[in-house]
């Protein structure tokens, strides 16, 4: 029968659907545990340099750079870094991302962006706004740091922003990522200052213009790294865990499909039986 | 000899973090040795190689750029690549330093020239630290 045969063909699909989403989620969940160890080996470093800028900062108030202070004309432009994925499949969190960019800023065509990944890209086009640099092809996302740096160090001192965001998905564990939202430029160099008794006495080659020259886009690299690096963690494991709900979904139509399936097979024979046992008590009288 | 607390520091992983008696370090200024009680001092550092005395043994390692921090009786440096010696491989450093001579050969530009020149600095640097640590090894 025709049905059958229709029903037959569907729960084999639903079992190739569920075939190929475990794989992808398998792989996602390699690769979801290579960039969380990633994102923890960069750890200590950052945080060493957070406590190095911290303490030479704190130390003198005097020194002024262009980095740490905003620009005195005000544009009303912002510079928007925006990490996104290269692939879908992965959920709500491009979604989630794109609606928090839009809850944060009003009118998304008054700043320009940057932006890591293709559906990044696609999203500003359609809303019109203006991408003045797209990473998506540096892959992994993290080759492209350093030119980004470069760039947006360029176009700050170049007064052409009030500031520059960084928006991106903050991983929080394998089952949660929120988007936010973080200012990089101007730097603000925040938290409690360690109690320093001996800091005076501490020398600073070859001068401070020149060592916070060198450490302040040092410094503002290592973060945008991090948000990278959280960024794509975040992405494998929303890939992650979207698959397996797509395989758990799969394995479960298949479930169903297979009843309705002995269902009309066992329908069609009862016909058959009671066919054969009509025509035989045709005959017999 | 007394001793103090080192810790050498990439992006990437914790590369050196030992007691030892004496470093020396290539700064914007020219190369530091750090005996203990050091008086403070924060200094940026070039690429080249570091060379540490502990209580057992003296190794050396090749480094990028990065930061040397020295508070009391504890040293940081922050460098953006460090290699003991015995990481390192000849017949690679030999093949990109041919690979950047070449590219420099061709009269490449921009990004791609400061690539290869940052390349070849990079590779005779850590030449230099394997053979010191062959010929320590040898004898």
């Amino acid at each position: 029968m025709a049905n059958i045969r229709l029903i037959k063909g569907r729960i084999k699909s639903a079992k190739n659907i569920s075939q190929i989403t475990k794989a992808m989620e398998l792989v996602a969940a390699s690769k979801m545990r290579k960039a969380q160890a990633q994102a923890l080996s960069g750890k200590l470093y950052a945080s060493k340099i957070y406590e190095m800028v911290l303490r030479l900062s704190s130390k003198v108030e005097l020194v002024t750079h262009p980095l740490l202070t905003k620009p005195r004309d005000l544009t009303g432009k912002r510079l928007v870094i925006l990490l996104s994925t290269n692939k879908g499949l992965c959920g709500g969190l491009n979604t989630n991302l794109f609606r928090y960019l839009i809850s944060q800023y009003e009118g998304l065509t008054r700043n320009e962006y940057v932006v890591f990944g293709k559906k990044g890209v696609h999203f500003l086009v359609q809303s019109k706004a203006l991408v003045v640099a797209d990473f998506s092809l540096s892959v992994p996302f993290s080759e492209g740091i350093q030119a980004l740096t470069e760039l947006v160090t360029k176009e700050y001192l170049l007064h052409k922003y009030d500031g520059v965001d960084l928006v991106y998905n903050e991983f929080i564990s394998a089952l949660r990522q929120n988007p936010k939202k973080k200012t990089i430029l101007p730097l603000t160099i925040s938290g409690a200052v360690p109690p320093e008794e001996d800091m005076k006495e501490t020398l600073v080659e070859p001068s401070y213009q020149e060592v916070f020259d060198e450490l302040l886009p040092h410094y503002l690299e290592n973060q945008i790294r991090d948000a990278v690096l959280q960024s794509e963690a975040s992405e494998h494991s929303a890939r992650m865990v979207a698959m397996r709900n797509a395989t758990d979904n799969a394995d479960s139509l298949a479930g169903e499909l297979t009843l309705v399936y002995n269902k009309a097979r066992q329908e069609k024979i009862t016909y058959e039986i009671t066919d054969m046992v009509t025509a035989r008590l045709a005959v017999e009288v | 000899m007394q001793t103090y607390h080192l810790d050498i520091i990439t992006p990437v992983r914790n590369a050196f973090s030992e007691d030892v008696e004496y470093v020396s370090v290539p700064t914007k200024m020219g190369t530091v040795g750090v005996l203990p009680h050091h008086v403070g001092l924060f200094s940026s550092l070039t690429e080249g190689e570091i060379k540490i005395k502990t209580k057992q043994k003296e190794m050396f390692l090749a480094i990028g750029g990065g930061f040397m921090e020295i508070r009391g009786n504890a040293v940081t440096l922050l460098v953006s690549r460090a290699y003991h010696a015995d990481e390192l491989n000849e017949t690679e450093i030999k093949k990109a330093q041919t690979a950047a001579k070449e590219a420099i050969a061709r009269r490449t530009s921009g990004a791609e020239l400061s690539d290869a020149y940052s390349l070849l600095r990079r590779s005779f640097i850590e030449m230099k630290v394997l053979r010191r640590y062959k010929a320590k090894h040898i004898i």
